[in-house]
C-alpha cells in the first residue's frame, strides 16, 4: 500500500493543546511522524526582557497553565540567584507544598484527560472534580485557581490562611483513597490494559539520547528526579522516594505518574507538619525595591535608589510535573532580566516522537501521546 | 563508592564510560528483585474475563510511602515479552555515591578536562551548583562534547541556548550527568555577523529542537544539523525576535504611532 502524510492536528482530540502532529501512514502502520509546534508561541521569554522581575510572574502562570506554580518557583529561583536574594524557611516550605499540590492537579489533570483517551469514560469527571478540589485548595490561599501570581521574588505574597493545613490534611486523605480506587478502575479495565501495554516503548537508552525527561524516563528505569538528585528549595530536608518503573511503555508512564501522586500526598503531609510547628517570615527582608515598583515620572528617576546589586546569572533546575525544567536568567544590572531562557520538558519530549511512534498503528497514536503530558503553553512558551 | 575514586585515581580516565553509565541505574533497578523471585501474578491477557488482576491489592506492591527503603520490597523485574505488569512502580531511595564523593569525582573530571584539552585554552571557572563553567573556543565544540559524553559521563544534554550580547553571541550547553548528579556549562562565544557553530545533535539526538529554537529565536546557525528549520515561528519570518535588535513596543506605543501614521 502507498504511504501517505496524515496531519493530526492543529485541531485533534489527541493533541490536548494546539500543536500539528504529521504521521506517515501505511496502511494504520506508523512509517514516519514528524512534531510541528508553535501554534500557541507568545514570546514569553522576549516579554520578560521587558518586565520587572516581579511583573515577570505573571507571564509563567500563562506559561503552563496546569502547573503554574512550578513555573513560578523555577523563574524565581533563578532570578533570586541572579539578584542575590535569600528566601526564608518558611516560604521555602510553603512552596514545595505548592509544588506537590501542582503536580497532584496536573497530573490528576493528565489522568483524567489520558484515560478518556484510551477508552474510559468516567475517570474523565473523576480525574477533573479532584483537580477541582485541589483548585479550592489554591484559592483559599492565593485567590485564584489558574493563574496564581502569588510567588515574589524573595518568597511568597502571603502566609496560608489559618485553618489551612487541616482543611488541607483532610483533602490529602480523601485524594489517597482517591488514587488507589482510580488504580483499581484502571487494572480492572481490559480495554485499558490492551491499548497501553506494550505501546510505545521508549527504552532507557533511547530515552537518554534524545534528552527525554520526567515520567517517560523513571518509567524506563532510570532513577532520575531532580527532587532528589540536585535538592532545591526545602527539598533536602523532606522525605519521600522516587517512582520508577521497568515497563518503558505507555502503562509504565501511568504507573509512574500514579506513584508520585501517591508521594507528592506524603510530602504534602510533611509540609504541613512543617508549616504548622514553625511560623516566621514568608518573604525576604532585603529585595531590591525595583523588582515590583513601577517606573518612576521621568525626570524623577532618582527616586528608586540603586544600592549597587551586583549583576550575575541565575540557573536553576527543577522537577516539574511534566520533567526536567531549567531557567537562566541573566541580570545585567538593570531593572529587568537582560535574557530570560527556559528549557522546557514537553518539547524535547514531543520532538522526539518518531522514536516512539514508528511501528505502531495510528489507533495507538491518541494512547501514546496521552502518556506524554502534552502542555503545550509550555513546549511553545 | 571505593571503586570509583580509585579507579578515577589510577587511570587517566576518571570516571567509568558512558556505556557504564546509562547501564548504571539499570544496576540499580535489578539490584533488589533478584534477590527473590515474587510469586506469579495472574495474567488478564491469557484469561480474559471479569476477574481483575489482583495487583493493586498485591501485597509486594510498594505502594504505601514508607520513609525508611529497607521497608520497600522492589516489583518483579521485567521479563522480556512478558504481556501484562500489574506491579506498582517501584519506589527507590537509592543513592550511590555520597555528595562529597559526587563533588570529587566532579572536580577529577574537570582536571582531566583541562588536561586533556591544554591546546584549547579552556577557560574554567566556579559557580554555585553546577560542577563548573567551561569556556571553550567555538571550534572545539565537537570534540569537547564527544570527549564529556564519553569520558565525563555527561550522557544528558540538557540544553542548548542562545543569548544575544549585542557585540557577539553566546551559545550555552548545559549538560547533566547521572553520575555525578550535576550541571556542567559549556559557554562559547560565536561572532555577531553570521553566527555559526558546529551542530552537536550528532552527539545528543535530544540537542535537535534546543538548536532549531536558538536558530529560530536567536539566529545562531547549527552547521550540519540534519533539520534546522524554525520550531516556533513560522517558515519565511525574517526576524528572530531575541536579538536586542528586534523591539518590543508597548501597546500604547503601538497606538499613538499608528495614530500619528494617520
Amino acid at each position: 500500500m502507498s504511504e501517505m502524510w496524515v496531519n493530526m492536528g492543529p485541531q485533534h482530540p489527541m493533541t490536548h493543546g494546539l500543536w500539528n502532529l504529521r504521521v506517515k501512514v501505511d496502511g494504520e502502520l506508523v512509517t514516519d511522524a514528524v512534531p510541528e509546534l508553535g501554534y500557541l508561541h507568545r514570546g514569553i521569554e522576549k516579554i520578560c526582557e521587558y518586565r520587572r522581575y516581579n511583573e515577570v510572574v505573571t507571564l509563567m502562570d500563562r506559561t503552563c497553565y496546569v502547573a503554574g506554580l512550578a513555573w513560578e518557583q523555577l523563574y524565581l529561583m533563578a532570578s533570586e540567584q541572579a539578584l542575590g536574594v535569600e528566601v526564608p524557611e518558611r516560604a521555602e516550605y510553603i512552596r514545595v507544598m505548592c509544588q506537590e499540590l501542582q503536580r497532584l492537579a496536573s497530573h490528576l489533570m493528565w489522568f483524567a484527560a489520558f484515560v478518556m483517551d484510551v477508552g474510559l469514560m468516567a475517570p474523565f469527571g473523576y480525574g477533573m472534580r479532584d483537580r477541582d478540589v485541589i483548585l479550592d485548595l489554591f484559592q483559599s490561599f492565593t485567590g485564584a485557581r489558574m493563574t496564581y501570581e502569588y510567588m515574589r521574588v524573595g518568597g511568597v505574597r502571603n502566609d496560608v490562611p489559618v485553618g489551612f493545613t487541616d482543611r488541607c490534611r483532610k483533602v490529602m486523605g480523601w485524594l489517597e483513597q482517591r488514587i488507589k480506587d482510580y488504580e483499581d478502575l484502571c487494572d480492572r479495565s481490559d480495554i485499558f490494559l490492551k491499548r497501553c501495554i506494550d505501546v510505545g516503548v521508549l527504552k532507557a537508552q533511547d530515552c537518554i539520547r534524545n534528552g527525554i525527561t520526567g515520567p517517560m524516563l523513571r518509567s524506563a528505569g532510570v532513577a532520575r528526579d531532580l527532587r532528589r538528585d540536585r535538592p532545591y528549595s526545602a527539598y533536602p530536608e523532606l522525605d519521600f522516594q522516587v517512582a520508577v518503573h521497568d515497563a518503558a511503555d505507555v502503562y509504565g508512564r501511568y504507573r509512574v505518574r500514579m506513584e508520585e501522586m501517591r508521594q507528592s500526598i506524603f510530602i504534602v503531609r510533611q509540609t504541613l507538619d512543617h508549616l504548622d510547628r514553625k511560623p516566621g517570615r514568608v518573604i525576604a527582608e532585603k529585595v531590591p525595591r525595583f523588582v515590583g515598583t513601577p517606573s518612576p515620572p521621568p525626570g524623577q528617576e532618582s527616586y528608586i535608589v540603586r544600592r549597587g546589586y551586583p549583576k550575575g546569572v541565575g540557573f536553576s533546575a527543577m522537577e516539574e510535573p511534566h520533567g526536567e525544567a531549567l531557567a537562566y536568567v541573566v541580570n545585567e544590572g538593570g531593572e529587568q532580566p537582560y535574557r530570560v531562557k527556559f528549557r522546557s520538558p514537553v518539547m524535547v519530549n514531543i520532538c522526539a516522537v518518531r522514536d516512539y511512534l514508528v511501528g505502531y498503528r495510528v489507533s495507538d497514536i491518541p494512547a501514546i501521546m496521552g502518556s506524554i503530558d502534552v502542555c503545550v503553553g509550555e513546549s511553545d512558551r | 563508592m571505593t571503586d570509583g575514586t580509585e579507579g578515577a585515581a589510577a587511570t587517566p580516565t576518571p570516571t567509568p564510560p558512558a556505556a557504564q553509565t546509562s547501564s548504571a541505574p539499570k544496576k540499580e533497578a535489578s539490584a533488589t528483585p533478584t534477590s527473590e523471585t515474587p510469586p506469579p501474578r495472574p495474567d488478564p491477557r491469557a484469561a480474559p474475563g471479569p476477574s481483575p488482576p489482583s495487583g493493586p491489592s498485591s501485597p509486594a506492591a510498594p505502594g504505601t510511602p514508607a520513609p525508611a527503603p529497607a521497608a520497600v520490597k522492589a516489583a518483579r523485574p521485567p521479563a522480556k515479552g512478558e504481556p501484562l505488569r500489574t506491579d506498582k512502580a517501584r519506589a527507590v531511595s537509592v543513592t550511590s555515591l555520597s555528595p562529597e564523593d559526587r563533588a570529587r569525582a566532579g572536580r577529577e573530571v574537570v582536571e582531566h578536562l583541562k588536561e586533556h584539552f591544554l591546546a584549547e585554552n579552556l577557560l574554567i571557572s566556579e559557580r554555585a551548583g553546577i560542577t563548573a563553567r567551561v569556556k571553550f573556543p567555538a571550534d572545539s565544540v565537537l570534540r569537547l562534547c564527544t570527549w564529556l559524553r564519553d569520558e565525563g559521563t555527561f550522557a544528558h544534554c540538557a540544553m542548548v541556548a542562545a543569548i544575544d550580547w549585542r557585540d557577539f553571541r553566546e551559545v550555552l550547553y548545559t549538560l547533566w550527568s547521572d553520575h555525578l548528579r550535576s550541571y556542567i556549562e559549556l559557554t562559547t562565544v560565536v561572532a555577531a555577523e553570521d553566527p555559526h557553530i558546529e551542530s552537536v545533535s550528532g552527539i545528543w539526538p535530544g540537542a535537535n529542537c534546543h538548536e532549531r529554537e536558538a536558530w529560530d529565536l536567536v539566529g545562531v546557525r547549527f552547521d550540519h544539523h540534519p533539520d534546522l528549520r524554525r520550531i516556533l515561528l513560522e517558515e519565511g519570518y525574517k526576524f528572530h525576535p531575541l536579538l536586542k535588535t528586534f523591539e518590543l513596543h508597548e501597546p500604547e506605543e503601538l497606538e499613538v504611532k499608528s495614530r500619528s501614521g494617520r
